[in-house]
């Protein structure tokens, strides 16, 4: 394994020079990788995985989308494509690929295919990390694996098709036949990524559920929110308050984020910006802090786990869901924004 | 004063001046469209057409001169983008930002998990009428009746991203048609079309030139010009070359000035001609070619495809297709817009899944049998429209030919010295050294299918598929090329060729396969095709 400073922390990497091709093939020899699920990332690791020589089955409820969906891409029922349940049973090594609500449910009806030495692949750290809430306690006697690669299924199939990779992070659960670790990164290899990571399943869903509340999505529509009120309190038109509050920072400033870093963006804008910003980075940080506190430990304590599960299980869930989303949808920031896109230069060049 | 005969004015460029990034496109270009001409724009391979034509409706900004819009009553100073009501403009370009917007759709959809058929060529060539405003009945014949002049009825309701590239070629005129528009630019509008699509398209546009819609056509082939254009104009280096009525320019010696190359013009009624252009590469460089297999190392059999079908859902796309291409043969594909020979290209170089569902053999090995895409491609290079569609890298045009080697879009490996020396040598070969440390995103098209060819060929390929080579090529480069191509054809690499252009099938074409809506409908050793 490589080992890469990461700002001064030695970390460990696997990459696809040190773990080739031709090794996960051989690897993988023997097994047959069924992917139950075809909905988000079933399709970009199977289909990589079978353009890299691996055998695969899909699993998938008939009758659905999804299912056409396989058949488009050139998956044969009764030979390589299969409902959920008999794929499991011919897979050696499962690729549990559906809904954290999904696996769930769907985990009475798996179980029984799980037999001595198979693999449980997961592609993400819930089901197995809220165990005691979601039922799925997996038989002491096959391995349980994790690859999560680190964006969308149609970015693992087009950077694959590129030649270029995915990063995956790698985790190993159980190990029962001494063989979980070169399983795991043979599928992660086979599936394209170009290097993997490892962490535990634990670290996995908690930095990805933190990730996803806090900075990526919640936290960042929270703060938004805030300036553009405090801003709209004060006179401020909705364009003039949208535009300082979002468009600037995804228009340009994230992009610049995304390819220089932060600290150059600090380093390299107006004086007035750069004094402005190094000082109240700091107060924010310290406002937030205790937020972010007191998140972690809900997701560690598996509150937040919980609340999805028991939402996810209510019949009117879908019908409040809705409502929640059109408050946001209709909410004059939004609304806002909505214009502003439309003013953009590129939006209305488009006619030509 | 100006006489009936002259015309109006109806566009005018006064010393216009096009700047992209740092250099400048279009210098000091004054021209003067009138009402009753209709122009053809001809010129080498960057020499600034697309430029040229994208600064009339906004599309390139000037950075000096004025263009006066005459024809929205008096001369308007007023912003060229104001003006992208009236123009109707399509090209490579819109093709490539249709497909562009496609895929950002595909995204969307695949992070909310959801499947869908896309954007229809129904809506498509809606989305040619200004605004948002809902169609009237009335607009939905015209739209209808536009369709049924370009022969595209059956195809409205079907996915813009599952056509061929000639029926998007076709879709993007015919949305250019939907704003009624009163300037048309159609920029190598003939590009992708078979036989007959360009016979209806060369009467639709002589269609248009009986109306008040003024055309300007970007072309390469002086056959292209068709009978109602009055007026050319030649540009060269980004100037300004010469311009004037058609008899006038389409000379031998103006023709050969433009391309700095001896060319001889035909005319026969009212159609233009190039007579055998000379042959550009009797120096008799040496193909530089690294060491390859014995031909008794190759497979026997290249690709066999066994009662082959390609299907989306009901829409058969391939229909029980036998064919087999065997050493020593170099095979060639014909066939109308939509007929399946690019799917049958994406079969083999593994773009199309459903290769896994049929029961086809690559170089020897059975589809699905524990090959790799990477083992197959290795042996393969391809040109393509499609592919360069695919090709969007802000990397150097010589960074994009040596990844060549490893069949990638984009580098992302160093390489060993031999295989930079055969990168320099594939550019002194081709004569790309005015265009290989350029950014290859800011190439013209025709510049970038150069190098394109260059990447094909640089690992030595056992299979060279060449679909529509010559696109956006100007006289000298499509002569250079189907040289190159000729030699190529003699040594170990194999050919598919696909062309609309039956004069363009290079002599070492062997063996033809003719294609008609799926089905594979003769084939055969090429004399039985072509005498």
């Amino acid at each position: 394994m490589a080992k890469i400073n990461f700002g001064g922390v030695e970390e460990y990497v696997v990459t696809r020079e040190e773990f080739p091709l031709a090794k996960a093939q051989e690897v993988l020899r023997n097994e047959t990788v069924a992917v139950l699920g075809y909905g988000v990332q079933g399709p970009g690791q199977s289909l990589n995985m079978r353009d890299n020589g691996i055998r695969v089955v899909v699993g998938q409820r008939p009758q659905t989308p999804s299912w056409d969906k396989a058949l488009k891409d050139g998956w044969v029922p009764g030979k390589t494509l299969f409902p959920l349940e008999e794929a499991a049973a011919r897979g050696t090594i499962i690729e549990y690929l559906l809904s954290d609500a999904g696996q769930k449910d769907f985990w009475p009806k798996l179980k029984p295919h799980l037999t001595e030495g198979k693999a449980l692949f997961f592609s993400h750290g819930f089901a197995i990390t809220y165990r005691h809430l979601t039922g799925v306690v997996p038989p002491a006697n096959i391995d349980v694996i994790m690859v999560a690669p680190k964006g969308s299924g149609l970015s693992v199939r087009r950077n694959f098709l590129e030649g270029s990779g995915i990063n995956s992070s790698f985790a190993i659960f159980q190990d029962y036949t001494g063989r979980a670790k070169e399983r795991t990164l043979a599928l992660g290899i086979a599936m394209g990524s170009g290097y993997l990571f490892e962490t535990t399943f634990e670290k996995e869903v908690y930095s990805d559920l933190v990730g996803e509340r806090g900075v990526l999505m919640g936290a960042i529509a929270g703060i938004m929110e805030a300036q553009y009120n405090e801003l709209r309190k004060h006179g401020h038109s909705p364009s003039e308050a949208f535009n300082e509050t979002v468009e600037e920072f995804t228009q340009s400033l994230i992009k610049l984020t995304a390819e220089k870093g932060m600290d150059w963006l600090y380093a390299n804008c107006s004086t007035t910006a750069q004094r402005g910003a190094l000082d109240w980075k700091g107060v924010f940080r310290e406002a937030v802090a205790p937020v972010f506190e007191r998140l972690y430990q809900r997701v560690q304590d598996g509150t937040e786990a919980r609340i999805v599960l028991e939402k996810n299980s209510q019949p009117d869930y879908r019908q409040k869901l809705n409502a929640e989303l059109a408050q946001m949808r209709n909410s004059e920031m939004w609304q806002a924004g909505m214009k502003v896109r439309e003013l953009r230069p590129e939006n209305w060049k488009r006619e030509a | 004063m100006v006489t009936a005969s002259e015309g109006k004015p109806f566009l005018t460029l006064q010393n216009v001046s096009v700047r992209l990034r740092d250099r400048v496109v279009i210098q000091d270009a004054t021209w003067q469209i009138r009402d009753n001409q209709q122009w053809a724009i001809m010129g080498p391979n960057g020499s600034g057409k697309t430029t040229l034509v994208r600064s009339l409706w906004g599309g390139a900004p000037l950075r000096s001169g004025t263009i006066l819009y005459d024809f929205a009553g008096g001369p308007s100073l007023a912003d060229p983008s104001s003006f992208r009501g009236s123009i109707g403009y399509v090209s490579f370009e819109t093709h490539q930002t249709l497909l562009e917007q496609e895929e950002r759709e595909e995204d969307y959809r695949a992070y909310a998990g959801q499947s869908g058929p896309g954007t229809t060529a129904r809506e498509v060539i809606r989305s040619g009428l200004r605004g948002t405003r809902r169609l009237t009945a009335a607009d939905e014949e015209y739209l209808l009746q536009i369709a049924r002049l370009l022969e595209i009825e059956d195809l409205l309701d079907r996915a813009v991203t599952s056509l061929s590239s000639g029926e998007v070629r076709k879709s993007l005129i015919a949305r250019a048609l939907m704003k009624s528009p009163r300037l048309l630019i159609l920029d190598e509008p003939f590009d992708g079309l078979d036989e007959k699509s360009r016979e209806l398209l060369e009467a639709s546009i002589n269609h248009l030139v009986a109306s008040p819609v003024r055309l300007i056509l970007v072309v390469h082939r002086i056959e292209e010009i068709v009978p109602g254009i009055t007026h050319v104009l030649f540009l060269k280096e980004g100037r300004i070359f010469r311009q004037g009525r058609k008899e006038e320019m389409l000379t031998s010696l103006h023709i050969s000035e433009l391309y700095g190359y001896p060319l001889r013009v035909a005319k026969n009624h009212f159609h233009y001609s190039i007579v055998a252009p000379p042959a550009l590469s009797k120096e008799g460089k040496d193909l530089p070619l690294p060491p390859g297999p014995e031909i008794q190392e190759l497979p026997e059999i290249f690709i066999e495809m066994v009662d082959t079908t390609v299907r989306y859902g009901e829409q058969v796309i391939l229909d029980h297709l036998n064919w087999t291409w065997k050493r020593g043969e170099n095979w060639a594909i014909l066939g109308p817009n939509g007929s399946g020979k690019s799917t049958i290209v994406r079969l083999i170089v593994g773009e199309q899944l459903q290769s896994y569902a049929n029961s086809i053999s690559l170089l020897g090995r059975p589809k699905g049998s524990g090959e790799t895409l990477w083992e197959i491609r290795k042996f393969i290079g391809m040109v393509s429209s499609e592919f360069q569609l695919q090709y969007r890298k802000k990397i150097r045009a010589d960074e994009v030919i040596a990844s060549g080697f490893f069949d990638s879009i984009g580098l992302y490996h160093g390489l060993h010295a031999e295989q930079k020396e055969l990168v320099e040598k594939w550019i002194s070969f081709m004569g790309l050294e005015p265009i290989a440390r350029k950014s290859f995103a800011e190439l013209s098209y025709g510049q970038k299918r150069l190098i394109l060819l260059a990447r094909a060929m640089v690992k030595r390929p056992r299979l060279l598929i060449l679909d529509e080579p010559c696109h956006g090529l100007d006289i000298p480069n499509r002569q250079r090329i189907l040289e190159i191509i000729e030699r190529i054809g003699r040594t170990h690499t194999h050919i598919l060729y696909i062309t609309h252009q039956l004069e363009e099938i290079p002599d070492c074409i062997t063996h033809i396969l003719k294609l008609d809506q799926g089905r594979g409908v003769a084939q055969g050793p090429r004399q039985q095709f072509i005498h």
